[in-house]
């Protein structure tokens, strides 16, 4: 997948109006007093979240522009879903940050000048792409969390029977 | 030069709109993931704590008393009347919001109420409406508000939400303990019976059986024995400690959690290995206890009457022994609870002697009533004294950063004394970002009851913003091993790491130290208390 070259250029040129303006929705997901700090604090230990939305966004940006390396994809969203996995979010809700990007470039754009609508459409699966890549990242997080849950459990009671003697590998001969 | 906003940035940022909804009129939901299981109403009995019965967060009946409000409103009076220090706090809050975004859970869950100043209006707002004039009068425009059954459950969900670390203190302008309101709050809480079962249990443990895991003496035993064994296997030394033996010089008291859960386990060999080596060469008699089983004071996140009626057992324990003073090991709460409460509590522990390192002269001034050193401090004055005989490199295949737990840092002041023995133990050491560490720590996010595991989402959130400084040091440096001196760190921080960072696991101060001790006629080591291979051992290590 590759974006024509006149689209590249204006995307090149609206870069810090269009990462501004996606950022603004990202950070709105969450109540106006959180939006505030993640705006406002700007370092990357104090506002981890806010740190986490800004590199996010601007990685995929990068590599809608770049090579759409999806591994690059892949290590650039995963903070912000990983956070988002753990936040009053549903899954739905988790990735819709991504889908919103369309929106922003349209409202950028006319797009009625390029070849026939082919860049726009190109760009959008692209972004489906991405989103999609995201919900994969979504739905590890949360099979991690149980499995952290069940090994939870587990280590409650493992080891007192370990110590106890009460456990014995069964010989299947 | 410093990056200041531009006056048009600070103009577009001006907003005339006022707030969608108030704090006060935005509901509580309570979701799974975000709080802990109910406390067991045998727990409750077990200790005399009202209204035990079976009840469930997320049903609509919370099985309370007819009178509750009457009794949450004499606690919060009785409270008032006893505690000079609550009743400021509930009054000379100016709402600057220095705290706001200090706390763990705020950063982490991104939820208004957990800022540390909104946890403490829930309460302030009861306080208003019932102990002021202004609030009487005018009600919601003094910030005032009835409690009615949406706000105590709304107190119950958030008081639950905040782990006691006190970050949000140290930035208090007023010098606010908002640990301490949640306390109180807790405590109030306990007056209808609302607790978690990760607290309840362990305090109803702890009072029966002398743990938090309800251990008994023999298995107490057994379980340390264990530890024996596997480093007589791994060193070809018999390290076999002294059980509740009457007369020896100093009393032991670790959390139950060191004997129990690894990594803390390792640790807990770790102590085990330091005691022999300095009763062969310097003659110190240390005694471990199967009554005084544990450190961790759960009865600290219920109400002071508890906290005390936990911390009284260990130095009933002292004085049956006849011990000279206490060694207390690597726990979080312990130290607050010892520090900040004891010498007024059950203190001072005046039939104890003030503690003097028999080995090396020094007196641990800030004992003096409490009579109890912390073990990093006690191993730290070993050190500078030459007195351990230590090998650096056994530990070169660990590159190490340092949490700071909460508790003995700000707690107690215990910030230099673990560096000072990671120095002489470690040649890698890479400290975190300075306002991530030493007072400024971020919480593990499971400290104060809430390392469960049902409430999973609620820890990961909690402890992103530590994580998120391991891994900086992570990528940035290789850290493959975070160290801390607290057991719950030890439980919590390794599904943190688990779920964030991966690749960094968790280690105790004295599972180093142990790595590195060199005792006399020891075994050539090939590997470290866990048989990960030293480094440049990795053949030897397989035979």
């Amino acid at each position: 997948m590759n974006l024509s070259k006149t689209l590249k250029k204006v995307l090149q040129e609206k870069k810090d109006k269009i990462l501004s303006e996606w950022f603004e929705v990202v950070i709105h997901a969450y109540p106006d007093d959180m939006a505030y700090f993640l705006k406002r604090e700007k370092d990357a230990f104090a506002n981890p979240v806010g740190q986490n939305i800004w590199n996010t966004i601007e990685t995929i940006y990068k590599e809608l522009l770049d090579s759409f390396d999806k591994e690059k994809i892949a290590s650039g969203i995963d903070p912000l879903i990983r956070t988002r996995a753990v936040q009053n979010f549903r899954a739905s809700e988790s990735v819709k940050f991504v889908f919103s990007l369309k929106e922003i470039i349209r409202n950028n754009f006319d797009f009625k000048d390029e070849d026939g609508g082919k860049s726009l459409y190109q760009l959008e699966r692209m972004i489906d792409e991405i989103a999609l890549i995201g919900f994969d990242i979504y739905m590890n997080c949360k099979e991690k969390i149980y499995q952290l849950k069940a090994n939870h459990e587990r280590s409650q009671t493992m080891k007192l029977l370990e110590k106890a003697n009460l456990l014995c590998e069964c010989n299947n001969e | 030069m410093a990056d200041y906003p531009t006056s048009k940035e600070l103009i577009d940022n001006v907003n005339y709109k006022l707030p969608k909804k108030g704090w006060m009129d935005t509901p509580t939901t309570i979701r799974k993931g975000m709080y802990c299981y109910a406390g067991n109403p045998k727990s409750l009995e077990t200790v005399g704590f009202p209204n035990a019965r079976q009840w469930n967060p997320l049903d609509e009946d919370w099985k309370l008393p007819e009178n509750w409000q009457e009794i949450i409103h004499n606690g919060f009076k009785e409270r008032l009347e006893n505690f000079r220090s609550f009743k400021i706090f509930m009054d000379i809050c100016v709402r600057c919001g220095a705290c706001a975004d200090k706390c763990h859970f705020y950063i982490g869950t991104g939820d208004p109420k957990n800022m540390p100043v909104l946890r403490a209006e829930l309460l302030r707002s009861v306080y208003r409406n019932d102990f002021t004039t202004a609030g009487k009068i005018l009600g919601k425009l003094a910030g005032a508000r009835k409690l009615t059954l949406d706000v105590l459950k709304e107190w119950w969900y958030y008081l639950f939400q905040c782990t006691e670390c006190r970050r949000c203190s140290v930035f208090c302008p007023y010098g606010i303990d908002t640990a301490e309101i949640t306390m109180m709050g807790r405590e109030l809480l306990n007056l209808l019976g609302l607790n978690i079962d990760w607290i309840a249990t362990p305090v109803s443990n702890c009072y029966k059986t002398g743990n938090h895991l309800g251990i008994q003496p023999h298995a107490f035993k057994d379980m340390l024995d264990f530890f024996v064994e596997d480093i007589e296997e791994l060193t070809g030394i018999n390290v076999a400690p002294n059980y509740n033996k009457k007369g020896a010089d100093i009393l032991f008291i670790t959390p139950s959690g060191d004997v129990f859960a690894d990594p803390g386990t390792y640790t807990c060999m770790g102590y085990l290995m330091l005691f022999h080596y300095l009763k062969e060469k310097y003659g110190l008699d240390v005694t471990w206890s199967t009554y005084a089983s544990e450190g961790g004071n759960f009865g600290s996140f219920t109400s002071h009457e508890m906290m005390k009626r936990l911390n009284s057992k260990m130095y009933a324990e002292a004085k049956r022994l006849g011990v000279k003073w206490i060694i207390g090991g690597e726990c979080g709460h312990m130290w607050r609870v010892i520090h900040q409460y004891m010498g007024t509590m059950n203190g001072p522990a005046d039939f104890l002697e003030e503690p003097v390192s028999p080995i090396t002269g020094t007196k641990f001034e800030n004992a003096k009533s409490t009579k109890m050193v912390h073990i990093a401090e006690f191993t730290a004055d070993l050190i500078k004294h030459g007195k351990l005989d230590l090998d650096k490199s056994r530990n070169d295949h660990i590159k190490l950063t340092y949490h700071d737990s909460c508790n003995p840092s700000r707690g107690m002041g215990l910030l230099d004394e673990p560096r000072y023995v990671i120095q002489n133990v470690c040649n890698h050491f890479y400290e975190m970002p300075p306002n991530t560490i030493r007072e400024q720590t971020f919480c593990c996010g499971s400290g104060a009851g809430l390392n469960a595991g049902e409430n999973m989402e609620q820890r990961l959130a909690g402890g992103l913003p530590r994580a998120n400084a391991v891994k900086y040091v992570h990528d940035k440096f290789g850290v493959n091993m975070l160290g801390c001196v607290c057991a719950i760190d030890r439980a919590a921080l390794p599904p943190l790491m688990d779920y964030w960072v991966p690749g960094v696991g968790v280690i105790g101060l004295h599972e180093l130290v142990a790595n590195a001790l060199i005792f006399p006629g020891e075994n050539k080591r090939t590997t470290d208390l866990r048989g990960e291979p030293l480094l440049g051992m990795e053949d030897e290590a397989d035979e």
